[in-house]
């Protein structure tokens, strides 16, 4: 019952929250001021997302203020018939990393391109719920994290939306551009990848 | 390998998805955004039009863009006509607000660009003011040249007894030619100020051991360079911030506010410049609104040229401080005082609570950002410039600590540094100072209108008052960067006295027990002492740029 109540109450958030984005949006196309208000609202998802898929800081930095600047300018572009707002943004954000990568005239990380947990704690970067996990525990997932990134930024798309962003395989199909079978078989080739890469040290 | 697949999604699924969220970045991040949207709106205004229109012009077909150049061509040449058969002053009185503040902001920066030596007067004008507490705090901040060739900030403080007012004067000379400028400030003939450069060395007027005002010289750095743009410091748009960039990034705070006539005769337009809440959420906003009431600036314009005659502060709907230009004259450089030899200081024994004096906000120099996220204690304890606290001991309940340095020039007359402890069960701790509430005003008027009752009195001769409810959510709210967690609308709150004379406050993220709070308070220290207790380790780079702490 209690389950129930807390997804009904969620849904019943996501619904307003679609409401709120519309009407912000429909103002921000005549009130530049308006947009801000959404920009506080998808900041740190954008950001985060942005950091998880290169743990760069100024390229996340970058990735989040060319997302929003596109997504100013391409305000009339956005059909809340059509989508969401927020996978509106996510698919701009995927978008930027994808030229980002692409200019960068490679798709996969090399060894020290990223930041590590480590440093990333010392610069005081991770959050307290990330901080709080046991040393052990965090040690594996900085592991399983730099594993998926030095996979091929489709694959690593397809992970990060999935696990970290907790899109569901439609949303992720929409922000992505491609049928929802396609991201069936990046996720299932991406975890393989993944299982090759990590043999013999995942632990437990 | 269908196992190990399977375990990498186990894994994955259970992951704690990491989180990077760093408030250096949002405000770096809400910095450029709050850029990006200023100029689109000045852009849209400028083209008469709203975004979406404006994105449609942008979908012409490529013949267009030539037709529409054509027509705009046409159109300027035709206004260019409309504005020569029409009176200066008709398009003075269309020109939109922001327009006329851009000009009179170009006007001023050209006083300082003509041929030979240029001498300007002003004079700020203290205005009588009934409250003794705004009267008390009345400030103004300055911008003088360091060695290093940057600028700083001075606090001009201007207090005065209430109902009493008064004159500073302030006169300036500047050669384009050379970079040389003096700028001295004085209240009946003594200086109160003085900066200058005089091609070598640079010159300030600074108090010694006695606290008695001497001129300090200093040998420029070698890499010295004197600023481009000397409106930016000696200019009467100084304090409002760098006007240039001023009118670009904050249009939408600027309106008409009318015309007048100026004490000679002659027509001027007024223009208001608002508060400044960008970025603010609509709680922060309320609070503003609370603290600064009505608060403005006026900018009065000249018809004839565009300069601009007079600023006047307005705070929380009374005249708080006005400046007027008397005079800008050429000068002969045997005429100009460029190493202060000659400048009467005024003397320590005739500073009192209620005459003007300057000080010098160490380390703070105007390019800084407004908020530094994880200072060390060290930084907070050199750079406040009062005495600043933090707990000797953690709470006992609190698993990190973060120092974060805020700096409002509008809103704080020092910095101000928000300590924030957070705890694994929520009940975080938030430590909050400055130096801008004085105590005649605490223990009399406000203290009276929050209803403050003191809790404790600790042996270290802090005191404390427990603060209405409302308070400490609005604190912690502050801190939700480091806690992420929604203030409990139970949260505890609290003002505290300290024998420095600073009034800090403290929330907590839930209950307190008085045995909590009293081990909290007991443990307060001066952060000098702190680092006597616990020396800091050597700083990195990065700690003494103030993005980490030790």
């Amino acid at each position: 019952m209690a389950e129930e109540v807390a997804i009904l109450s969620c849904e019943a958030a996501r619904e307003d929250r679609v409401e709120i984005d519309a009407e912000l949006v429909r103002k921000a196309r005549t009130c530049a001021k308006a947009f801000t208000d959404l920009y506080e609202f998808y900041y740190p998802g954008i950001f985060n997302y942005a950091m998880r898929t290169t743990m760069n800081v100024s390229v996340a930095e970058d990735v989040t203020s060319e997302t929003f600047l596109k997504a100013f300018e391409g305000l009339t572009g956005f059909d809340p018939e059509k989508g969401t707002f927020a996978g509106w943004l996510y698919r701009i954000a995927t978008n930027v990393m994808r030229d980002h990568f692409r200019k960068r005239s490679r798709e996969v990380l090399r060894e020290g391109d990223e930041l590590t947990y480590d440093l990333l704690r010392v610069k005081r970067m991770l959050g307290p719920r990330t901080m709080s996990q046991p040393a052990e525990q965090l040690e594996q997932h900085q592991r399983l994290h730099k594993a998926i990134l030095r996979l091929k930024s489709a694959y690593r798309l397809a992970i990060v939306l999935y696990y970290f962003e907790r899109k569901s395989q439609k949303e992720i199909a929409a922000i992505m551009g491609c049928t929802v079978l396609t991201v069936r078989w990046r996720l299932h080739h991406a975890r393989h990848l993944l299982a090759g890469r990590l043999a013999g040290n995942l632990g437990g | 390998m269908a196992t190990k697949a399977d375990k990498i999604h186990n894994i994955l699924k259970s992951m704690e998805p990491p989180e990077f969220v760093n408030p250096k970045h949002q405000a770096v991040l809400r910095g450029q955004l709050n850029e990006m949207v200023a100029n689109k709106m000045l852009q849209e205004a400028k083209a008469g039009h709203a975004p979406a229109q404006a994105r449609e012009g942008r979908r012409m077909k490529a013949w267009k863009p030539a037709l529409a150049a054509g027509i705009a061509g046409l159109l300027a040449c035709g206004a260019l006509l409309w504005l020569k058969f029409h009176s200066a002053g008709d398009a003075f009185a269309k020109m939109p607000a922001f327009s006329l503040f851009r000009e009179a902001c170009a006007a001023e920066e050209s006083l300082f660009k003509g041929e030979g030596i240029v001498s300007i007067v002003n004079e700020f004008i203290v205005k009588p003011i009934s409250d003794p507490a705004m009267a008390h705090v009345r400030r103004y901040w300055l911008n003088s040249l360091a060695p290093s060739g940057k600028l700083r900030y001075d606090m001009l403080r201007l207090p005065a007894n209430p109902r009493e007012g008064y004159i500073v004067e302030d006169r300036s000379w500047y050669d384009q030619k050379s970079g040389r400028f003096a700028r001295v400030m004085t209240v009946g003939h003594k200086a109160i100020f003085a900066n200058s450069f005089d091609g070598k060395d640079v010159y300030l007027l600074e108090p010694d051991a006695a606290g008695a005002l001497i001129v300090v010289s200093k040998p420029v750095a070698a890499d010295f360079r004197p600023p481009r743009n000397p409106a930016e410091f000696m200019g009467i748009t100084a304090g409002l911030g760098r006007s240039g960039a001023f009118v670009e990034k904050k249009s939408n705070l600027i309106s008409d506010a009318g015309e007048v006539t100026l004490p000679d005769g002659s027509a001027a337009r007024v223009v208001k410049i608002n508060t400044d809440t960008t970025g603010m959420t609509g709680k922060e906003m309320k609070d503003m609104k609370e603290r600064m009431g009505d608060s403005y600036s006026l900018i009065t314009i000249r018809k004839t040229d565009n300069t601009i005659a007079q600023v006047e502060t307005v705070i929380k709907g009374q005249s708080y401080l006005v400046i007027r230009r008397l005079a800008v004259a050429p000068a002969s450089a045997s005429e100009v005082p460029w190493n202060l030899v000659g400048i009467e200081a005024q003397p320590a024994s005739a500073q009192t609570p209620s005459t003007p004096s300057v000080n010098r906000i160490p380390k703070i120099e105007p390019d800084d950002k407004k908020t530094r996220t994880n200072v060390s204690v060290q930084q907070m304890a050199e750079k406040a410039g009062y005495e600043a606290y933090i707990f000797a001991a953690d709470p006992p309940w609190t698993v990190e600590r973060h120092i974060d340095e805020i700096h409002d020039p509008i809103l704080l007359p020092a910095l101000g540094y928000m300590t924030t402890y957070c705890a694994r069960d929520g009940r975080h701790v938030v430590f909050a100072q400055e130096n801008n509430l004085p105590a005649p005003f605490v223990e009399g008027p406000l203290a009276e209108k929050l209803k403050l009752t003191v809790v404790y009195t600790s042996p270290n001769g802090l005191k404390v008052w427990n603060l209405p409810k409302r308070m400490a959510p609005g604190l912690l709210q502050a801190a939700r960067t480091w806690t992420k967690d929604v203030p409990l609308a139970d949260s505890a709150g609290y003002l505290i006295k300290t024998p420095a004379g600073t009034f800090p406050m403290l929330a907590v993220n839930g209950a307190l027990s008085d045995d909590e709070l009293h081990a909290l308070i007991d443990s307060l220290i001066p952060a000098k002492e702190y680092l006597k207790k616990f020396p800091a380790p050597a700083a990195t780079g990065a700690e003494k740029a103030g993005t980490t702490s030790p």
